[in-house]
């Protein structure tokens, strides 16, 4: 280490420039994290019950069809899936939708009409809360970014501990034109990069959240009501008849068959 | 199960981090029940039913366990060694050794040599040393490059 450094820098800017900053995006982070849980959890609105309706009895099936060593035997699984086919026949179900008569026969000669009938039903609500979701975390980082490159622009703020090559002096020494500079002297803008991946431990400890934290620094928003159906999808008829083939053809393995053993192996 | 589990069913939130027993689940009259010791019949030793059975909660306790301690840890190695003025290679050797350091004592003292990993941790290699590293990383070298900065000028 060189005993006299190639560039003094002044010790305010420590003060004025390297810890506002940090300040700023910690509060800032804090803050989105307050917006996202205001403006997303309560305005969960009542999605629409038919839909509900129809995604539940589907999770029904799938569930059985998942735990199916919970059925005795063959015979057992059998009566029950002769029971949901009862049950999920197409005029059975289209019931619970179409109320008149007259267009539950039209539906029957035309069953891809169905689709028209849910595809209306489309929410528009959902779209807002990605909407805002994507806003909550895009506005704070646009808005940071200005800030800092608006405030502390042109002149070196720090130097990193670390050697970095002269690719990175376009993007880490941007708008300041001296060519011999090393590349660890930087401007403000590389310090906001900086805290922009580090602070995910800062949040996950101030905020006591990791599931937030994650979902913060990631910026992705999670889809948590079943999605409406779209004019080019498969109707409900079908996707109720594809789940029953695969419940058809489930190989039953019951877990009752071996229980004698491990009741013996644990009072052994 | 509860007599054979010795971890995990009392957890007192003023204690240190401690973890969880993966197949703790309270109240839960489970089809699939598996003995602690390694099975002697065979007929035991092949059947998919007599497998561990995991509670989602606990495993993600435990995991935010590690990910807690490694979080405080990275950030204040980062400023120690900012105030050590390391540079360039050291810097990052330093945080690969404090953050190996890390995961082998969180190992020791929160699984220990008695019990085996797969008791909390679906898999505990990953879990306690690789997961997240990056994000360690960047913690540490944000800690550092800023006490590094405070220090020097």
């Amino acid at each position: 280490m060189a005993a006299v450094p190639e560039l003094l820098l002044d010790p305010a800017i420590k003060i004025w420039v390297l810890l506002p900053i940090s300040i700023v995006m910690v509060l800032v982070g804090i803050l989105r994290n307050n917006v996202t849980t205001l403006f997303l959890s309560p305005k969960r609105t009542v999605p629409n019950v038919r839909l509900l309706k129809e995604q539940q009895h589907l999770g029904l099936l799938r569930t059985y069809r998942r735990n199916h060593h919970v059925f005795i035997s063959q015979s057992d699984f059998d009566e029950k899936f002769d029971l949901f086919k009862k049950e999920y026949e197409f005029d059975n179900l289209m019931r619970h939708y179409v109320a008149d008569p007259e267009k539950l026969q039209k539906l029957k000669e035309n069953p891809n009409d169905f689709n028209t009938v849910m595809s209306d039903l489309s929410s528009g609500d959902m779209m807002m809360q990605m909407l805002k979701g994507n806003l909550a975390n895009y506005i704070p980082q646009t808005v940071i970014m200005y800030w800092v490159n608006f405030f502390y622009k042109n002149y070196i703020v720090m130097k990193l501990p670390f050697n970095l090559t002269n690719n990175f002096k376009s993007m880490l020494q941007s708008s300041m034109n001296m060519i011999d500079l090393d590349a660890s002297y930087v401007s403000a803008i590389s310090w906001y990069f900086v805290n922009l991946m580090g602070l995910s431990s800062i949040y996950a400890l101030v905020l006591n959240d990791n599931e937030m934290v994650t979902q913060i620094t990631q910026q992705t928003t999670q889809q948590q009501q079943p999605a409406p159906p779209t004019a080019g999808g498969p109707t409900v008829d079908q996707l109720f008849n594809s789940e029953l083939e695969g419940f058809k053809i489930t190989d039953i393995k019951s877990c009752f068959t071996t229980i004698h053993d491990r009741v013996l192996e644990k009072y052994q | 199960m509860a007599g054979a589990k010795k971890h995990g069913t009392t957890q007192k939130p003023s204690q240190p981090p401690q973890l969880k027993a993966k197949t703790h689940v309270p109240g839960k009259s489970s089809t699939k029940k598996s003995s602690k010791k390694p099975s002697t019949t065979a007929a035991i030793k092949n059947d998919p039913f007599a497998r561990q059975l995991n509670y989602k909660p606990n495993i993600d306790y435990n995991r935010n366990v590690v990910i807690r301690i490694k979080d405080i840890t990275s950030l204040s190695f980062g400023t120690a060694s900012g105030i050590l003025k390391l540079t360039s290679l050291n810097g990052f050797l330093f945080f690969l050794a404090t953050n190996i350091f890390t995961s082998l004592l969180t190992y020791v003292v929160l699984v220990g040599f008695k019990n085996k990993g797969t008791d909390y941790f679906v898999s505990p290699f990953n879990d306690v040393f690789v997961n997240d590293v990056g994000r360690y990383l960047a913690s540490y070298l944000m800690m550092w490059c800023l006490f590094y900065a405070l220090v020097s000028t």
